[in-house]
């Protein structure tokens, strides 16, 4: 009994069956992405279970397939583990189909890694970073990354065809790795990989000329006005509506300043200075009067952070599979030249 | 006429008369005449290798960017596969098939633009080479297992052509497919790792990468049915045909009838 079982589980049918039926459910299966696009197009954005989780609700009979091959390859692994211990077994009269057998392991440890990467992987794109800035890795406590200077790389014709950023991985206070990276150059710290996605140009305030000297108005500056009073800028939005309840996107569209006024005889202001409708009649009062306004702008390097614990698994089954390869195509030309003495045909 | 375009038409007409050679054979039965087919083969591979070395010379990279270059490297690669068929075991008439799948694919690939585009950085990487070059070996082997798979199914039914056995075209077929496996999964891994440094995900679940996980399954697969006695013969025959079907439709139907985002769909 336990011996038919063993036997069904390392049957090479079985590895037949396995793989035809995966590749005609997974092929009649995809052809569904063809019918909701909106939906399949963001597989790659999320891990599997994660991407699973998410649009469990919008998961109809058109996904059924993903599970359902899943639970196939499953399948088709154990059929796999078993064939590996049974070969191990019976090393001594079977070592000459080690290259077999390293092929059939790299594809074991693969699905492990995929699946790994799967329940425990992250991924996040379009973390907008300024030069000099620093943000927090998402999902990764205590990460950091710090921008350190960004240059889009631009073609003949204008259109940007690399970016390159350099950028410093921090764990606290503590450099862990710096790196430039750009398309193919991505920086790598153990299972987290740090790659370019693509830029942006946000305003970030506006100059201007106030009593015949030119100033900038951006968060955090600060500005000298007559008889001892100072406007320090504590915030800045592109749309004030935004700020207000509706969804922005970071569009200039009716730019505003929140500014604190500090006069010496007074106790400090809050005020808001909404560009098109001009400065508040305090602010004028205090000697206030901006002229000829133009938006300052800041270049944003989008970059994808992603992490897979699966990851070093993968290269290792990968580097199985490859000298699997190498070693059974000889062990496969060695079985031709003494099974076929004579390989013409004529 | 710029040497280019000598070298392309030169191997095109090369090819259609190595197949003019081939029919002639198998009509005559005259050895000199395969020898003559299999020497015209051996002037159109050379002028092809010679016309894709000076264009990957020019270009500073393997020029397989667009629909022209990949179809002609297919059929470069397609040459190769053949010649070392030819070379190994002699195939005689076997040949005549894939040959006309050759002229086919430089059918196609002509009347296109063969100046290759400028290399955008996120193609510029030895993984990419690696990548296509093992692709398109793969697939070429994929399609010797095909035109293998169909002299099978008519062996039988003709007298016409003179084939090598049964047998012998059924352990032919076992070694393109071998072969392509290998071929397909170093294309798969060096795909995957680039993969990983460009995008951050070593699998993508684009349709095009789909398909292609797919077709590397489906002859592992097919690897293991040359083991059981009941899958050989017309079955395995059959297998391969629908394998290069899978192929084809991977290569050139996912282009046309889906959107894929792969970097060359
Ligand atoms: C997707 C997973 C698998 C892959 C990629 C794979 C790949 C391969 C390859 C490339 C060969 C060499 C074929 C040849 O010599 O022409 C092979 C042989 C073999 N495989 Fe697999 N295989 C897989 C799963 C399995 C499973 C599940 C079994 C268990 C039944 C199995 C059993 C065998 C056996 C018994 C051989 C023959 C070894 C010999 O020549 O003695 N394989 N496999």
């Amino acid at each position: 009994m336990f011996r038919q079982l063993w036997k069904l589980c390392c049957s090479a049918k079985a590895t037949i069956v396995l793989t035809s039926i995966t590749t005609l459910i997974a092929v009649l299966g995809s052809t569904q992405a063809m019918h909701n696009p909106r939906l399949f197009n963001t597989m790659d954005s999320k891990p599997l279970l994660e991407w699973w989780q998410l649009y469990i609700q919008q998961i109809s009979y058109s996904t059924v397939w993903i599970p359902l091959c899943s639970a196939l390859i499953g399948l088709l692994w154990f059929n796999t583990l078993c064939c590996c211990i049974d070969w191990l077994c019976h090393l001594r009269t079977r070592w000459k189909k080690s290259g077999e057998y390293l092929i059939h392991l790299g594809f074991i440890l693969v699905v492990i890694a995929y699946a790994w990467g799967s329940i425990y992987g992250m991924r996040s794109s379009n973390n907008s970073i300024a030069a000099g800035e620093i943000i927090a890795i998402p999902e990764q406590a205590g990460y950091f990354l710090r921008l350190n200077s960004f240059q889009p790389q631009m073609a003949p014709s204008g259109r940007p065809i690399d970016m390159l950023s350099n950028v410093t991985l921090l764990k606290g206070d503590h450099e862990l790795k710096t790196a430039t990276i750009r398309f193919n150059h991505p920086l790598t710290y153990g299972d987290l990989i740090i790659l370019p996605g693509s830029y942006s140009q946000q305003v970030v305030g506006f100059s201007c000329l106030l009593n015949q000297q030119q100033v900038e108005l951006k968060p955090g500056s600060t500005i000298q006005l007559s008889a001892g009073a100072s406007l320090r800028v504590v915030d800045f939005t592109p749309d004030i509506q935004s700020r207000r309840g509706s969804a922005g996107n970071g569009a200039l569209r009716n730019p505003a300043f929140l500014l604190e006024l500090k006069e010496a005889s007074h106790e400090n202001k809050s005020l808001w200075y909404v560009v098109r409708r001009g400065a508040p009649k305090q602010l004028v009062a205090a000697g206030f009067t901006p002229q000829r306004l133009a938006p300052l702008y800041t270049t944003y390097s989008q970059l994808t952070i992603n992490r897979d614990p699966g990851a070093p698994l993968a290269a290792a089954g990968a580097i199985a599979m490859t000298l699997g390869i190498l070693l059974s195509l000889r062990s496969f030309y060695a079985k031709r030249s003494r099974t076929s003495g004579n390989n013409k045909l004529s | 006429m710029d040497i280019n375009a000598l070298l392309l038409n030169g191997c095109f007409a090369l090819y259609c008369l190595s197949v003019t050679l081939y029919l002639a054979h198998a009509c005559l039965r005259w050895s000199k005449l395969q020898q003559l087919a299999m020497g015209t083969v051996v002037l159109a591979f050379s002028c092809q290798t010679l016309s894709l070395g000076l264009r990957w010379f020019a270009a500073g990279y393997l020029p397989v960017t667009n629909l022209f270059s990949t179809v002609f490297f297919f059929s470069w690669a397609l040459g190769a596969t053949y010649l070392y068929f030819e070379w190994r075991y002699r195939l005689a008439s076997a040949g005549l098939f894939v040959m006309l799948l050759n002229i086919l694919l430089l059918y196609i690939a002509l009347p296109r633009d063969p100046t290759p585009p400028a290399l955008i950085p996120m193609l510029d990487t030895p993984l990419f080479t690696l990548h296509i070059a093992c692709s398109f070996l793969g697939y070429a082997l994929f399609a010797m297992a095909f035109s293998l798979a169909v002299l099978y199914l008519i062996q039988r039914k003709t007298a016409a052509l003179p084939l090598p056995t049964r047998n012998r075209l059924q352990q032919l077929n076992e070694e393109a497919i071998f072969l392509g496996f290998c071929f397909f999964t170093l294309s798969m891994l060096f795909g995957s790792y680039w993969a990983y440094v460009a995008w951050g995900y070593y699998f993508s679940w684009d349709i095009k990468a789909l398909w292609s996980a797919l077709i590397w399954l489906y002859f592992a697969g097919m690897c293991h049915a040359k083991f059981i006695r009941s899958w050989q013969g017309s079955g395995y025959a059959w297998l391969s045909i629908l394998g290069f079907a899978l192929v084809l439709f991977t290569y050139l139907g996912i282009g046309l009838l889906m959107k894929s985002n792969h970097p060359l769909a």
